[in-house]
């Protein structure tokens, strides 16, 4: 996509909106006179993650789908990645880089689970049906007291798409999780109706209307304050690791006190960035199949997969309207899970993903038709983004999105040579349009990297074994 | 409390066959001999995650690799001679293990204890996010995996509230809170919510509340009702449920412990600390007025006391709703109605035989453990016993599958069986014996339409021997593929021939060989119908179930001698008991230590299954030997 043609897509936004910050002319402006005007860049306020299961195709009967071509600034999308082409300019395809923190011979964790948990942590498993050592939180974790301050969502956003498929049993487990506070993981949201309705309370959407804030009473007020001294109260009598957990407990009813009071009165002059999606009848999807699900994907849910494209869109126009709306300022979105025993009957595919990667012999043709499907939903998230004017600029520009997986090669399960990749931002703060290989180095350098572009200026992430200073050129800057 | 039973001091020397081989001593870790021959075949096979068993070579470390009581004056010490084939486990005085951690109630002992306080029996916890309960242990109950997380957290607030409406729906249901809201006037409305906060609220904190503490509730209930016009005493009460319901003492199973003097570094679970214990281990629910008034009578503060009430709440019709939840978990049968599979290789399946045939188990397993009291002709096995289960020659089955199976499957003789009763039928032993063969335990362990017996013996090795394998890193597994050969010891041969493949697959394919008379809808065969891709011939090759027990001498021709041979290892029992402790105690077991430190559960893990092979591996003696472990009477200090 050219810069002309984003730019006309603003205009037609900014002529019905009269909360645009920036005269209509500089929005017209050419692409070199944009990046003149505010040569720093539009600052990163937000910050989303996506995860996709199973790696990608860099071999087998099919060859390489996955991997662009040329050079890092000039370069040819793979196939598989050619439905994000009009997107190309706000990618940063970062190639080279080793999920080493899960690293099975070196570590000893499991080979989903190792992966699943440090994408974003750059943790170690602790150890066969074990997490994260405490206090190895994720990326997003880290940066939500600085993105969420204020914000009635302090922890951010985790919905998740058809997850928990496998031998999880529809429950969080490492298998799972990637998103961790310090204490441990925490689940994702998985019923798009009732997410709807504690977002944007009962109305059906698409009105243009304000978000409605949750059914706030004071009696809910008073129960969690009659809760909240029960905790403290008992906490008092425990030994150190009970209190410990309660006083996690705690916290997290203190959050829910705090949104109860600033979901009802927040905010006050919406944006028009600020509109309810509309509702989309999920019927026929049902959020808990996981708990269903048989240890090896042979009980299939076809009504409930059928349902995936449209739920998938769904839950990402809500979270990119929470975003837009302040309502947080980190998101994590996660397809499906590293077992992701489903099927994909849109595309004609009857049995698992896993079966294709690995299960049923590694079939990659197949794999490519999932991984390509799958870029064309990274697609219709940097569009809807790019859609929301938060006043001159997009969302997109104000928001890093980090697309990443707990494997590299399906078959094998290794974790050498990750297919990650950024996008969003304006360019300058991340410089994006490029592919850059890293050359077989720790992914938890990549994880420094990003939160360094935050503002963040540690130096290291991630678990002390495993290298993690920040990427040397090519970096992200 | 009796001072006696505090005061007691085990000094116990035993020698047990501690895993069938050598224990290394006084090295760096305490490896389990079998994962040093195996290297790199640690952690998972195919099947589920072992509970409990942190496989060596991880380096990592467990979660409960060391603590509790060792290092204690009063902790456990050893004693014994490496190579000797086995460890003398030396247990002086009293060894809980790790100091436990508080347990939350899982979703289905909340839906339980739902309705037990309020009588709702909509099970509200399918109501709270799926991951309110972990899946790192099989039971989905290890407490150190209970993560407070915000969705849980918020939506026991949702639930609670949902559960208040209904609770306090109309004058009936406010009826059946306590009487005296069946006919209130205005006049007599505070007391009776005074009443029901007093009662409501001792029940679900499990102690009786201060009148301070009936205050605050009451005082919820005013500020309720107060709020509008429209609201009206059931929404004051609704309040009060609303807040028990989100509340540490309701939602957890707070232990403070009582001091044991001389000895800080543990105290007992007594009273009822103790009576809660008991009712989440055989009821998975709260403990009822009964118990209570058991529990304040003292009679829970001693260890004769505790196995008394244990042996009376196992012998009540609740403990039966609890074995199931168990077995419904360590085996795979709970997914069995879910089971698809291609209608035309297998026109007879249906989703209702799949869930016929987990009742199927679930009633022999009732049957077995509760009722049966016959030992069969020619059986060493105790009745009710964990082997008796493995080997019994009888059924349960109904119309519909005892027509499924057919005739054949069962006892010369033996009448057809009618109706939608599940009827006891004997076996044709010559094709089925015990639990492994049954339709539900083939079927459920198979992969799509084709029998696996990597699963098959993946699921034997690693559930109920507890050995706890897992793929190798660094390989391409290649799986097998369906048109690679006539039968399944065609298309796994290349194990065999293949090195890396063998060290494992040696162990875990001979356990699984054996039940390939079994197909993918567990109906029994002996010959494997196979179809050529190429020529679209087909093929009934005569099936080879030869195989054998890791650990065990001797060689089985089909899956009734593998039975029978695995009933002798002593990994069945001791597996089992493992099994049930790590359900029991709602943790993971320490088994493992990382220095030449005894294993901080040892001494639990000994006195269970010592007494588990004492009393013939009967399954019931097996939970009261748990009740007797220190690590249930007792909690180390944290």
């Amino acid at each position: 996509m050219t810069r002309f043609q984003i730019d006309r897509r603003a205009l037609l936004r900014g002529v019905g909106s009269i909360a645009i910050a920036l005269p209509w002319l500089e929005i017209m402006a050419d692409e070199g006179r944009a990046q003149a005007q505010s040569s720093t860049g539009v600052p990163l306020k937000r910050f989303m993650t996506v995860y996709q299961p199973g790696g990608a195709v860099r071999q087998g009967s099919v060859g390489d789908k996955y991997t662009p071509t040329g050079t890092e600034t000039a370069f040819t999308l793979s196939p598989v990645l050619a439905p994000l082409a009009a997107y190309q300019n706000r990618l940063l395809i970062v190639d080279g880089t080793n999920l080493t923190c899960g690293d099975q011979t070196k570590y000893g964790v499991e080979q989903h689970q190792g992966g699943e948990v440090g994408w974003l942590t750059g943790g170690i498993q602790k150890g066969p049906l074990n997490y994260l050592a405490p206090n190895t939180p994720s990326i997003d974790q880290v940066l939500t007291p600085k993105l969420s301050a204020g914000k009635p969502i302090l922890g951010g956003l985790q919905f998740a798409i058809r997850w928990a498929t496998g031998k999880s049993h529809g429950k969080t487990s490492a298998i799972n999780a990637m998103n961790f506070d310090n204490n441990g993981p925490l689940g994702p949201q998985l019923d798009p109706q009732a997410i709807f309705t504690k977002l944007f309370g009962s109305s059906t959407g698409g009105t243009g209307t304000m978000m409605g804030p949750d059914i706030l009473t004071a009696r809910r007020k008073s129960v969690l304050d009659y809760v909240d001294k029960k905790y403290a109260a008992l906490e008092a009598k425990l030994g150190a690791a009970d209190r410990a957990r309660l006083d996690q407990h705690l916290t997290q009813i203190r959050q829910l006190e705090t949104q109860l009071t600033s979901l009802s009165t927040d905010p006050t002059t919406p944006s028009t960035a600020c509109k309810s999606p509309t509702k989309v009848d999920t019927t026929g999807y049902n959020p808990t199949s996981g708990l269903n699900s048989a240890d090896d994907g042979s009980t299939k849910d076809l009504s409930t997969d059928s349902k995936i494209p449209a739920v998938g869109q769904f839950m990402t126009d809500m979270l990119v309207t929470a975003l837009a709306c302040d309502r947080t300022g980190v998101a994590s979105l996660q397809w499906s899970d590293s077992e992701a025993k489903h099927t994909f009957p849109w595309l004609n595919l009857s049995e698992h993903h896993h079966f294709y990667q690995h299960d049923g012999g590694f079939q990659a043709a197949q794999c490519v038709q999932i991984d390509t499907w799958y870029s064309t939903m990274h697609a219709y998230l940097l569009k809807a983004m790019q859609a929301v004017d938060m006043g001159g600029h997009s969302l997109l520009d104000e928001t890093l999105i980090f697309f990443g997986t707990e494997i590299s090669d399906p078959p094998t399960h290794n974790k050498i040579n990750m297919p990650f990749m950024l996008a969003g931002g304006d360019g300058k703060v991340v410089r994006t349009n490029r592919w850059i290989k890293c050359g077989g180095v720790p992914h938890n350098r990549l994880l420094t990297s990003i939160l360094n572009v935050y503002g963040d200026p540690r130096t290291q992430f991630g678990d002390s074994r495993v290298e993690s200073t920040p990427l040397s050129s090519p970096g992200l800057t | 409390m009796s001072k006696k039973a505090v005061l007691k001091r085990r000094a116990v020397q035993v020698k047990i066959p501690f895993l069938a081989r050598p224990i290394r001593l006084g090295g760096k870790r305490w490896l389990l001999p079998i994962l040093l021959v195996l290297g790199a075949c640690t952690g998972e096979v195919g099947g589920k995650l072992q509970p409990g068993t942190t496989p060596g070579g991880g380096g990592a470390g467990s979660a409960n690799g060391s603590g509790g009581a060792s290092g204690s004056s009063a902790g456990p010490s050893y004693s014994g001679a490496s190579g000797s084939g086995v460890v003398t486990v030396q247990c002086n005085g009293v060894s809980p293990g790790p100091a436990p951690l508080i347990r939350r109630l899982t979703t289905y002992e909340y839906n339980n204890t739902v309705r037990d306080l309020l009588g709702d029996k909509t099970s509200p916890g399918s109501g709270l996010a799926p991951q309110v309960d972990s899946k790192q242990n099989t039971f989905g109950n290890d407490a150190a995996n209970q993560f407070p997380t915000p969705l849980a957290i918020a939506d026991y607030q949702t639930v609670a509230e949902s559960v208040a409406a209904r609770a306090t729906a109309d004058s009936t249901a406010l009826g059946n809170l306590n009487t005296c809201a069946s006919k209130l006037t205005t006049a007599t409305e505070a007391a009776c919510a005074r009443t029901i906060a007093s009662s409501l609220g001792s029940a679900a904190y499990r102690r009786v509340l201060t009148s301070a503490e009936v205050d605050e509730l009451v005082a919820l209930y005013t500020s309720a009702r107060g709020l509008a016009t429209t609201v009206t005493f059931g929404s004051g009460v609704a309040a009060m449920i609303e807040a028990i319901l989100q509340s540490p003492e309701f939602l957890y199973r707070v232990e403070l412990g009582t001091p044991v003097p001389g000895n800080p570094a543990v105290e007992r679970v007594a009273g009822r600390e103790m009576a809660a214990r008991l009712s989440y281990l055989f009821w998975q629910t709260m403990p009822d007025p009964q118990l209570f008034q058991v529990a304040d009578s003292g009679m829970l503060d001693t260890n004769e006391g505790v196995q008394a009430q244990a042996r009376k709440m196992l012998d009540d019709p609740r403990s039966h709703q609890m074995m199931a939840f168990f077995f419904d978990n360590l085996l795979p049968i709970a997914d069995l109605n879910g089971l698809t599979r291609n209608s035309t290789l297998f026109p007879n399946w249906s989703s209702s035989i799949g869930a016929a045939m987990r009742t199927e188990v679930q009633r022999m397993l009732e049957y077995e453990i509760y009722e049966n009291t016959t030992q069969p002709a020619g059986s060493p096995y105790a009745p009710g016993s964990w082997q008796a289960i493995l080997t019994a020659p009888y059924t349960f089955v109904n119309e519909t599958l005892f027509n499924y199976y057919g005739a054949s499957n069962f006892a010369p003789g033996v009448a057809p069986v009618k109706g939608a009763m599940f009827t006891k039928v004997e076996l044709n032993t010559n094709q089925r014996l015990g639990l492994l063969t049954t339709g539900g335990i083939t079927a459920g362990n198979t992969i799509s339409d084709i029998s696996s017996p990597v699963r098959r013996g993946g699921f034997i090795i690693n559930n109920l021997m507890c050995k706890g394998l897992s793929v190798p890193t660094g390989l391409v597994i290649k799986p097998v593929d369906p048109y690679g050969g006539k039968t399944a010891r065609i298309r796994f041969g290349f194990h065999e021939s293949q090195p890396v493949c063998a060290s494992c697959h040696k162990l875990i394919d001979p356990l699984g060989f054996p039940f390939e008379n079994y197909d993918a809808v567990g109906m029994y065969r002996t010959a494997e119908h196979w179809v050529d891709p190429t020529t679209q011939i087909a093929y009934d090759t005569p099936i080879d179930s030869s195989g054998q027990v890791l650990g065990v001498s001797g060689a089985a021709k089909d899956g009734i001698e593998l039975v029978k041979l695995l009933a002798t290892s002593p990994d069945i029992g001791d597996c089992f008991a493992q099994n049930w402790m790590v359900f029991g105690y709602g943790r993971s077991l320490a088994l493992e230590s990382a220095d030449s430190a005894p294993p901080a559960d040892a001494c639990n893990k000994q006195s269970v299954a010592q007494q588990f092979a004492k009393t013939g591996f009967k399954v019931k003696e097996l939970l009261l030997a748990m009740t007797q472990s220190d690590g249930f009477l007792y909690r180390s200090a944290q």
